[in-house]
């Protein structure tokens, strides 16, 4: 017997002072993840898989493996898109061990000037201040509506420019140029019930890009509660979620991040928090991990915020009679669905959405061949790791491609997730594929008639 | 360790620099496969993509004696797949290819690297399945199966791996290849398929696999028994096989397991049941409904308290999720297990559970019980927590004691998850030195110089232990030892 597999034969290394790791035990070693991983698939490396990961962590934990660029570079390799988690028999909370590790990583060595750049200057100026956000969004907007992004995919700019500046042109979100949350708040933030009686009281996450662009799925979204009898206030003090940060390893800003959207929704005045982003969703429902040295009762208060988050499709799934009270249009339609992975494989949530679409009038919902595979977005995964998250891209659009033969008729793709819009439609651009990618409240609410 | 560099700069010129891999992080995780009781880093990882590259690396490997062997992905529960003596591992993951698929002789031809579910998935639509299934069947792969000759629970009426495979195509350990099978059954002469498949990767490296294609049955019967003791459930399983009736499939799940599962998948079986047995009536339409009523009738003599049926696809589907995950559903309430993998006859069962809950009574260790009762293959599944230096101590000695147990009646060291290198010192309780030495002489007509995959299922000199008994007919399913 091999004494190595005992932590306490090693000490553990400093930097995992204070860091709950125990849960790092539950892997078996049995390997029953290894077919889901989207990493291993295109690289075939037991070090690329959620078993070597795992086995890489605990190395690093048990003082085997020293923290160094070999040890790191398979652990940022990782898209965190949690399928192994789905896959596991053994309930390993890979998420939380992951993000964890990249956290002491972040701590402890030093970090190329890419990362840097985009760590401090990304994330924690832009995303985290609405006046910083809605200035970009506004410029993006010019940049947009100027068509720069054209320019710089189309012609000889994309041959001098670095690549994943190019490959970024094709996955920006559609900038509004305005703050939903501003909108609001000039209308007093308290939106009614519309046309049935109030149900519920809930109050709506709007995130940081998500709140300056795509504004037609946050309308839809409030469209689309309130037709279902809810009414539905946007706490103006919220922020971001924190998730890019936890990923990337900046533990510190998220904590920042999670005290300020406890603190500007609090827990009991509302019977649901409603997110509309499976990826900020996910990290809600998450936060507690991030204060492991906190007494029960401040434990306690995360999971009861935590039980208090909902995705919109899950939410309106469980209305009573919605869709049905509803008039909507019946025109038949095949519309072809994505699972995003914080959706299915983070949160768990999955089948409930795609029964609620397929409750609509007319419309037949088909998941794509590869519909719960990683889309290769993963947060700003996709500018860090241009090449594989573009290979991960690819066999998604493989599989669009497979779906949409055996369903010629389908015109739409949706998505519950503003990083899998952004990539998917790239991927939809680029091989010219007729399809239209939007997010199921926004088709949802093309369907609902006036009443 | 790692690779001498000129060996180094001679495969990096068979493959490319990016697929010769001798980091330590590298070592560190192919030191292992699903056994973690042994781990023992390899000199290098090198990550051919097809026979012409597997053929030279094997070649130069040969002509500087160096010692090597295949990896799947890693599932192998005796490990096969950890490199003993520092061995170079050959990563067969990039043999993924399907190559031909012929309905009209039902078969398959794929790379040993394919995943054996992916089999299925691929026939499916068309009417056919590949029927070993093992429970790892999501990730490991029909390379391993041969090496293995992996079964599931679905061996009790079809077969196990060698059973199901038409022909293969291998690599000799001295870079020669040659053809064994082929697409029809019946080649002349002495069955060198046979005795290859189940040689635990220490024959030869195969690169291309026909898999034999059985159509699906018309229909499946799904029942679910419940039972106040396991005693109750062995009994039921051999009165239902001495009626006669062979189901597809018959596998007993203790308590201890469905606490465990009940926490990760929740297919609903009542958590104060002693056992439940899964048994699955595979048949033409006409006969299944009379068969399932009388296995009903059987578990209710043997004092069921309860026989379920699944009513829908989904739910047969979770109860099967639930039995095939259970070994890793495990891990949710503690946090290392040893499975064994003795076989006994069918008509022990009730006493060997009886004996194996003495011994953990001794040891004061939980062993968890979930296995294909239907041919007699135990999965004890030794709990231990690899903190405590003694507990990993007391679980090592309860494995042999098991499986002593399984020898005395009878009965044999593996099932289905082969000798490797966790039970080689244990041969001779089973077979004579003479026994041995002719097995030792058969692998040396495929591997000469032994530097394919070498220490492995036979004892090491010197370390034999004592024979006990003499030679027998051993009723085993591994295509090596039986
Ligand atoms: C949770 C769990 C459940 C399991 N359930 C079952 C079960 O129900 N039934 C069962 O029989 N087993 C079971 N196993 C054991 C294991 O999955 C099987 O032995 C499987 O066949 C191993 O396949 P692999 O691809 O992982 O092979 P590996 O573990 O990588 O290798 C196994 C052996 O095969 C050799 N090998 C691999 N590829 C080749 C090749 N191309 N040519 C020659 N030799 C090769 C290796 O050298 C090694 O000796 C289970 C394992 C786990 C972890
Ligand atoms: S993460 Fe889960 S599925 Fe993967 S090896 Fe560990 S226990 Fe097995
Ligand atoms: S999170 Fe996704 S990419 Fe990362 S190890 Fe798990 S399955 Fe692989």
């Amino acid at each position: 017997m091999d004494p190595s597999i005992s932590p306490e034969t090693q000490a553990t290394p400093p930097f995992f002072k204070n860091v709950e790791f125990d849960g790092i035990l539950s892997c078996v070693h049995c390997g029953l993840c290894l077919d889901v991983c989207p990493t291993y698939r295109e690289l075939g490396l037991e070090q690329d898989s959620p078993r070597g990961r795992l086995y890489i962590m605990r190395g690093l934990w048990q003082n085997e493996l020293e923290l160094n660029q070999d040890a790191i570079d398979p652990l940022n390799r990782c898209l965190d898109c949690r399928a192994c988690e789905t896959a596991c028999p053994s309930n390993v909370k890979y998420g939380e061990l992951l993000e964890k590790t990249r956290g002491i990583i972040q701590e402890n060595l030093p970090q190329s000037f890419k990362e840097k750049l985009l760590r401090e200057v990304f994330l924690k100026r832009v995303l985290i201040s609405k006046n910083t956000l809605q200035l970009v969004s506004v410029l993006m907007n010019v940049y947009m509506t100027l068509k720069i992004p054209k320019l710089i995919t189309s012609t000889f700019l994309s041959k001098i420019l670095p690549k994943n500046i190019v490959n970024g042109q094709s996955m920006l979100p559609r900038f509004s140029g305005s703050s939903i949350k501003k909108k609001y708040a000039e209308k007093g933030n308290l939106l009614p019930t519309h046309g049935r009686e109030k149900k519920f009281r809930v109050s709506f996450f709007t995130g940081c890009i998500m709140d300056v662009s795509e504004s037609a799925t946050h309308e839809a979204s409030l469209k689309l509660l309130r037709a279902a009898g809810c009414e539905v206030a946007i706490p103006q003090e919220q922020s971001c979620c924190g998730a890019l940060h936890v990923h990337s390893g900046d533990r510190q800003t998220a904590r920042t991040l999670a005290k300020k959207n406890l603190a500007a929704f609090g827990i009991d005045q509302w019977d649901a928090i409603i997110t509309n982003a499976a990826g900020c969703g996910a990290q809600l429902k998450e936060y507690h991990p991030l204060f492991s040295d906190q007494d029960s009762d401040a434990k306690n208060e995360w999971h009861a915020f935590e039980e208090k988050v909902i995705d919109i499709l899950e939410f309106l799934s469980a209305v009573p009679d919605f869709p049905q009270e509803l008039p909507w249009k019946n025109g038949e339609e095949v519309v072809l669905y994505d699972a995003p992975c914080h959706l299915k494989h983070a949160q768990g949530v999955d089948k409930n959405p795609q029964k609620l679409l397929n409750l609509l009038p007319g419309v037949r919902l088909v998941p794509l061949t590869e519909s719960d595979w990683c889309c290769g977005s993963a947060g700003i995964y996709n500018l860090i790791q241009a090449d594989l998250s573009n290979a991960v891209l690819q066999r998604k659009l493989d599989s669009v491609e497979q779906t949409l033969t055996r369903h010629p008729g389908a015109k739409t793709i949706v998505t519950g997730n503003p990083g899998c819009l952004f990539q998917i439609r790239a991927g939809i651009q680029s091989r010219n594929i007729p399809l239209r990618v939007i997010h199921p409240v926004e088709y949802m609410a093309e369907r609902l008639l006036e009443h | 360790m790692a690779f001498d560099p000129k060996i180094k700069n001679d495969l990096i010129k068979i493959l490319d620099e990016d697929r010769v891999k001798d980091d330590r992080v590298t070592l560190y995780t192919y030191r292992s496969d699903a056994l973690i009781l042994h781990p023992t880093m390899p000199m290098g990882v090198v990550f051919p993509e097809n026979r012409e590259e597997l053929v030279a690396i094997v070649k130069l490997l040969h002509a500087n004696q160096i010692t090597f062997l295949p990896r799947g992905a890693g599932t192998g529960l005796s490990g096969g797949a950890i490199p003993k003596e520092g061995s170079v591992i050959i990563e067969m993951f990039r043999f993924r290819q399907i190559y031909d698929i012929d309905f009209a002789n039902r078969s398959i031809t794929v790379g040993p690297g394919v995943v054996n579910i992916k089999i299925t998935e691929h026939v499916k639509e068309n009417g056919y399945c590949f029927v070993p299934d093992p429970s790892s069947q999501k990730a490991c792969t029909v390379g391993g199966n041969v090496a293995e000759n992996s079964g599931g629970p679905h061996t009790l009426k079809y077969g196990v791996t060698v059973n199901h495979i038409l022909g293969i195509e291998v690599v000799l350990p001295d870079g020669e290849v040659v053809e064994l099978g082929g697409k029809q059954w019946g080649a002349p002469g002495p069955d060198l398929l046979g005795l290859f498949v189940g040689s635990e990767g220490t024959f030869g490296i195969v690169t291309k696999i026909t898999c034999r294609l059985t159509p699906l049955p018309e229909k499946v019967i799904t029942l679910l028994g419940i039972f106040p003791s396991v005693r109750d459930a062995c009994s039921a399983v051999s009165n239902t096989i001495r009626e006669g009736i062979i189901p597809a499939a018959m596998e007993l799940i203790d308590n201890v397991v469905i606490q465990a599962v009940e926490k990760t998948i929740a297919p609903g079986f009542p958590l104060d049941a002693e056992a439940v047995l899964v048994v699955e009536l595979e048949d033409m339409k006409d006969g299944i409904e009379e068969e399932a009523s009388r296995v009903q009738a059987i578990l209710n003599e043997n004092n069921a308290t309860e026989v379920r049926r699944a009513k829908n696809e989904e739910e047969r589907a979770l109860i099967w999720k639930a039995r095939k995950e259970a070994f890793g559903a495990l891990g949710t309430i503690s946090p290392s297990y040893y499975v064994q993998d003795g076989v006994i006859p069918r008509s022990a069962l009730p006493d060997v559970l009886g004996q194996i809950s003495d011994i953990a009574q001794k040891y004061n260790l939980t062993i968890a019980n979930v296995f294909h009762a239907g041919d007699g293959n135990l999965h004890p599944l030794i709990l231990y927590n690899s903190k405590i230096p003694e507990e990993i101590e007391k679980a090592d000695k309860a494995g042999i004691e098991i499986l002593d147990i399984c020898v005395s009646l009878g009965g044999s060291l593996s099932g289905e998850h082969g000798i490797g290198l966790e039970k080689q010192e244990l041969m001779g309780t089973l077979y004579s030195s003479e026994d041995l030495s002719n097995m030792e002489w058969v692998r040396s007509f495929f591997n000469p110089q032994n530097l394919l995959n070498p220490g492995k299922i036979f004892p090491t000199p010197g370390k034999c232990a004592e024979t006990k008994m003499g030679p027998q007919i051993v009723q085993s399913k591994s295509g090596v030892v039986a």
